[in-house]
């Protein structure tokens, strides 16, 4: 079952072959049902320990694969290998233990982050879900979440608007390790950041991913961003992959219309503001 | 030179009880030619949003407008009464914010919504020229198929087809100047070009000027021909806009444009010190520079008085002791 360490690093983490997912819809107060294909026979592969982007415009499907991938949705058909097994056939203590392994952050922090919780209640929840651990006993664990992603411990009393909109992206990063994951999937993470924000978080991101062995799912609208931090793209389009590759080729040799339009909308191009600046 | 907006040491505090009085804009003085499109560069809370509220008398009544005038043609805004200034806007001076859709009443047909504003301030035209203009206006920020859009709730739109609508509520009265704040941020990639290249067109077809609000300075690049920047409600960097993104002067410039993601360098890891911390609370009044503590080249004088603006290069002011400030 174990992979020797040698070979890990050339292993896949997640494996989706021809994924599909289809959603079934009717318009206000008309009786016709009809079926929107958001996924549409994706198949793409995440090596352990790398950076993957899925990058597209919105409806492209994207966050339908986040959540797929995730668990969170079931697809229509389709199969998901996370570390050699079938995450969609998987059922009880086997298919909790590696949700554990795969967490996902969000957008809107505001959303995500309830109210009502205290900063250490919000670390440690998934440690009270999934463990038998007491209060007392998940306090050491919160902070030293805090501290991994640099908020002070004193903190941990605070509730979430109590916290600007990069703190609480950090605290969102900090539930997500809780469990200790292997694969983080981050849905538009850096939408609605300040640049200096966001560059403070990819930082960050980028230290857990080495001292964690952390495996990153990002999806994304800016190509420009992804193109940075990304070992590799898939372009989504109406629920399929249309292009694929590592950045620099992605730019240099670019054949799809779709990865065409999004590079020339990056803003900042003729200044040399972006990445691929003409 | 006569402008068309002409801003003179602005100061805008925030005031509420029990608290001392935030500091929100400072001495804010800047111009806007006749078509000429002028950036406003800040991090969220710097007060740009404060700045655009101001300009059109919509400030909220938490906030004190202490000092300064706020000419436009050389009449100073804030000697008018509130009906004078209800009938500027719209057909003066316009606005277009960042969410398209909380800008829209939920239950009412875009249709609905725009000439509402015809009627506001065109109250002789009948119904059917209403609809004429409004469709008019639909069709020229690039919407296809108005008739149909005329008549759809706004949740029928995409977002990008709101924020048209948006600006086309803005500019159905013919102002001279619209301000958009942040009009891109909550749209994918593709759409913000789109929008982008819709504000450039209006501009030339319309001479229509324009301050555009940003905390992206790529975003700004694709539109502004001037730049302010703004930090912690001061102006600490002004002058045209590839001199400023291309090649800044002020510290707070410099390290807010490496931020970007760019191919330069070409390593894949972010730099570790490009900007760290965060802007200073409102409520303490810095001695010295506001962005002092955040400073790679700080110095002994920067944290005890404040550094006065000065003309560091033809056209280009900074606010920065490096330059003599």
């Amino acid at each position: 079952m174990v992979a020797d360490i040698s070979m890990s690093t050339t292993e896949f983490l997640i494996r989706a072959t021809r994924l599909a997912k289809e959603y079934v819809q009717q318009r206000p107060l008309s009786r016709r049902k009809f079926r929107v294909h958001a996924l549409d026979g994706v198949t793409l592969e995440i090596r352990a320990g790398s950076t993957f982007a899925l990058v597209g415009e919105s409806g492209s499907g994207k966050s339908t694969l986040g959540l797929c991938l995730a668990g969170l949705e079931k697809p229509t058909s389709g199969e998901i290998w996370f570390d050699q097994q079938n995450l969609l056939t998987l059922k009880g203590p086997d298919r909790a233990r590696i949700s554990g392994q795969i967490q996902l952050v969000f957008q809107d922090t505001g959303a995500a982050l309830n109210p009502r919780f205290s900063a250490e209640e919000i670390v440690t929840e998934p440690l009270r879900i999934r463990s038998r651990l007491t209060r007392a006993e998940r306090q050491p664990w919160a902070e030293q979440l805090m501290e991994q992603v640099g908020l002070p411990r004193g903190w941990l009393n605070r509730r979430p608007h109590q916290f600007s909109g990069g703190q609480r992206q950090r605290l969102a990063i900090a539930r997500a390790l809780c469990v200790q994951p292997r694969l983080l999937i981050l849905d538009e993470a850096f939408a609605g950041l300040d640049l200096s924000v966001q560059a403070q978080i990819m930082r960050l991101l980028q230290e857990l991913q080495a001292t964690h062995a952390l495996t990153y799912l990002f999806i994304s609208h800016d190509l420009s961003l992804m193109a940075r931090i990304a070992d590799e793209i898939a372009i989504l389009h109406q629920g399929r992959i249309v292009e694929q590759g590592k950045p620099s080729d992605l730019f240099a040799k670019s054949r799809h219309p779709v990865t065409r339009a999004l590079q020339e909308a990056i803003p900042g191009r003729r200044c040399g503001l972006s990445v691929g600046s003409a | 030179m006569q402008f068309l907006l002409e801003v003179r040491d602005l100061r805008v505090d925030y005031v509420s009880d029990g608290l001392p009085p935030a500091w929100v804009l400072r001495a804010i003085t800047l111009t806007v030619a006749e078509g000429e499109c002028l950036g406003i560069l800040g991090e969220s809370g710097c007060g740009k949003t404060t700045l655009a509220l101001a300009l059109l008398g919509l400030l909220p009544d938490s906030a004190a407008l202490r000092e300064g005038s706020i000419c436009l043609r050389g009449r100073d805004l804030l000697q008018f009464t509130e009906r004078e200034i209800e009938k500027l806007r719209g057909e003066e001076l316009s606005i277009v914010f960042q969410d398209p859709s909380s800008a829209l009443h939920p239950v009412r047909r875009v249709g609905a919504q725009l000439t509402d504003v015809i009627y506001a301030h065109r109250p002789g035209l009948s119904g059917g020229q209403r609809r004429e203009l409004g469709e008019a206006t639909l069709k020229e920020v690039g919407l296809a198929d108005t008739e149909r859009i005329f008549f759809s709730y706004p949740h029928e739109l995409s977002g990008g087809q709101r924020q048209r609508v948006v600006i086309a509520q803005a500019l159905v009265c013919r102002p001279a100047l619209l301000i958009a704040d942040e009009p891109t941020s909550s749209l994918d990639t593709t759409v913000q070009a789109e929008i982008l290249a819709l504000l450039n067109r209006l501009r030339r077809e319309r001479r229509l000027s324009l301050i555009f609000i940003s905390h992206n300075p790529a975003v700004i690049s694709e539109v502004a021909d001037r730049v302010v920047v703004i930090y912690a409600g001061q102006i600490v960097e002004e002058g045209s806009a590839r001199e400023v993104l291309v090649s800044p002067l002020h510290p707070f410039t410099q390290a807010l444009l490496s931020c970007l993601p760019t191919d330069k360098g070409g390593s894949q890891v972010f730099p570790a010190a490009a900007l760290l911390g965060t802007a200073p609370d409102p409520v303490e009044t810095p001695l010295g520079c506001a962005f002092a503590p955040r400073c790679k080249d700080r110095m002994a004088e920067c944290e005890l008085r404040m550094p006065a603006e000065v003309c560091a290069q033809p056209g280009r002011q900074v606010r920065c002791f490096k330059y003599g400030g």
